[in-house]
């Protein structure tokens, strides 16, 4: 329980001190405040979802969908950066409801504008990731019978960094479509490549 | 307005998961770092190194996992002794038993030594494990005799006990290394309920402890390896070029 709560405590305290920057900030906003939804593919190239275990160019899509605050502002005349972040607001759940799998990311990414419609991105973020479990049993086949096996107890928490690159499509001066490709452990043979598909509304700019 | 419909069911929408488990409750994985594999060749085939290497590659390839498995020094302990974890190892030991109906621990019949492949399992002390072991079977004339199998699935079988021997359990996710049944697999790969249950054992911390960008603890193969890595910054710049220079104005009647 205390670890379940310092890990939501930590989310809050994250969230709060990332809109307390960007709010402040505002002033400095060139294109303003968006939110927006947006969608992991995780562990492109390598994880597998078929059942002969060959690895699905895609990767994996079942992490739920994340709402995202995202600011545009100019520290400098020449660079726009628009920090953002995101969370499952409802984190994904095992099929028996035992282990919650929740997802936050806060990204810094720099922008170039390319022309009217397109910007492109590069950056770093933070990718946080919490399972968290209530515990319990359940009973699975192990080939010649059954064992009871152990649901997760607890919460585990998993940080780690990417290296972004992305770009932006801006379909109406209030709305704008991103891609971006994050990759994680780059340095290492943990690389692993996240696609982050998000669509993005100006909060103050009315209509869709 | 039925944009609006869309995007707001798009942020409550919860999608299913999978559903990993773990053989001992309330325990997190090894408290050292990296964790040691020792290997007893008597009675193994030579592609035991190969399959264990492999196997060790594509755990440590979990890119959420603090994970660090490494290849030790051979061991001299008995695989009679493994079932009890009385070896004097550390960490993990991989051993063949040709005596598989005794060294499995549990009873294991015909239909079991025909059946069952290798086994895996792990000891705890407090909140971590201290010992695993897999013991392989290598009884001659079973049908689970690990000799008789394809290279991918000799390394398929090492990498599922070793996850046994690292503190998981079964899945009932079929595409899952985890999943009891290797039949229908043709390749040693993760699934996403995989790496959740080794970040969950292995929780990676490039705020704290680990260092960020994945740097400084891994030094074998870079996957994704060769094509897929130059297709991605091959292609790059040829996307950029497509969206920038032939699709906007298309795409901007459309939109509007």
């Amino acid at each position: 329980m205390k670890r379940y709560l310092s890990n939501h405590i930590t989310q809050g305290l994250i969230s709060f001190a990332f809109a307390f920057t960007t709010l402040s900030l505002s002033a400095q906003s060139p294109k303003g405040h968006f939110i927006g939804v947006g969608l992991y593919t995780q562990n492109l190239f390598t994880v597998t979802t078929s059942n002969d275990a060959s690895a699905a160019l895609l990767g994996d899509i079942s992490e739920s969908p994340l709402f995202i605050w995202k600011s545009y502002f100019q520290p400098f005349s020449q660079t726009t950066i628009a920090p953002s972040l995101g969370y499952t607001l409802l984190p994904r759940k095992s099929k028996d409801g035992a282990a919650e799998i929740s997802l936050l990311t806060l990204s810094l990414p720099v922008i170039h504008n390319i022309n009217n419609s397109w910007d492109w991105s590069y950056g770093v973020s933070l990718l946080r990731q919490s399972i968290e479990g209530a515990g319990g049993t359940v009973v699975l086949n192990n080939g010649t019978g059954t064992s009871t096996f152990y649901l997760p107890t607890g919460t585990a928490t998993t940080q780690v960094y990417s290296v972004d690159v992305g770009t932006s499509w801006h379909i109406t001066t209030s709305s704008e479509l991103s891609f971006d490709l994050r990759t994680t452990g780059i340095l290492s043979n943990r690389r692993s490549f996240f696609l982050f598909i998000a669509y993005h509304y100006n909060l103050f700019s009315g209509g869709f | 307005m039925s944009l609006r419909v869309v995007f707001l069911f798009i942020i409550l929408l919860s999608l299913p998961s999978k559903a990993f488990t773990v053989t001992i409750p309330g325990v997190f994985g090894y408290a050292d770092r990296p964790v040691i594999i020792h290997i007893n060749p008597n009675n193994c085939p030579a592609s035991i190194y190969e399959d264990t290497n492999a196997a060790i590659d594509l755990w440590n390839s979990s890119p959420t996992s603090g994970l660090e498995l490494e290849l030790g020094p051979d061991t001299t302990s008995a695989v009679s002794t493994f079932k009890s974890f009385s070896f004097s190892d550390s960490h993990i030991v991989v051993g063949c038993s040709t005596n598989f109906a005794s060294d499995k621990g549990g009873g294991c019949d015909a239909s079991c030594l025909d059946f069952t492949i290798a086994v895996g399992s792990t000891m705890s002390v407090g909140s971590h494990l201290v010992k695993g072991q897999v013991t392989i079977n290598m009884n001659s004339g079973a049908g689970g005799n690990y000799g008789l199998r394809n290279s991918t699935q000799k390394q398929i079988v090492l990498a599922h006990e070793l996850g046994h021997a690292l503190g998981l359990g079964h899945t009932d996710y079929e595409p899952a290394l985890m999943y009891f049944n290797i039949g229908a697999k043709t390749a040693l790969s993760l699934s996403q309920d995989d790496i959740d249950g080794i970040s969950y054992l292995y929780a990676r911390d490039e705020l704290g402890s680990d260092k960020p960008f994945g740097c400084g603890t891994i030094t074998t193969g870079l996957p994704p390896s060769g094509w897929n890595l130059w297709a991605i910054l091959g292609l790059l710049p040829l996307f950029v070029l497509f969206i920038t220079k032939l699709v906007p104005s298309k795409l901007i009647v459309l939109a509007k």
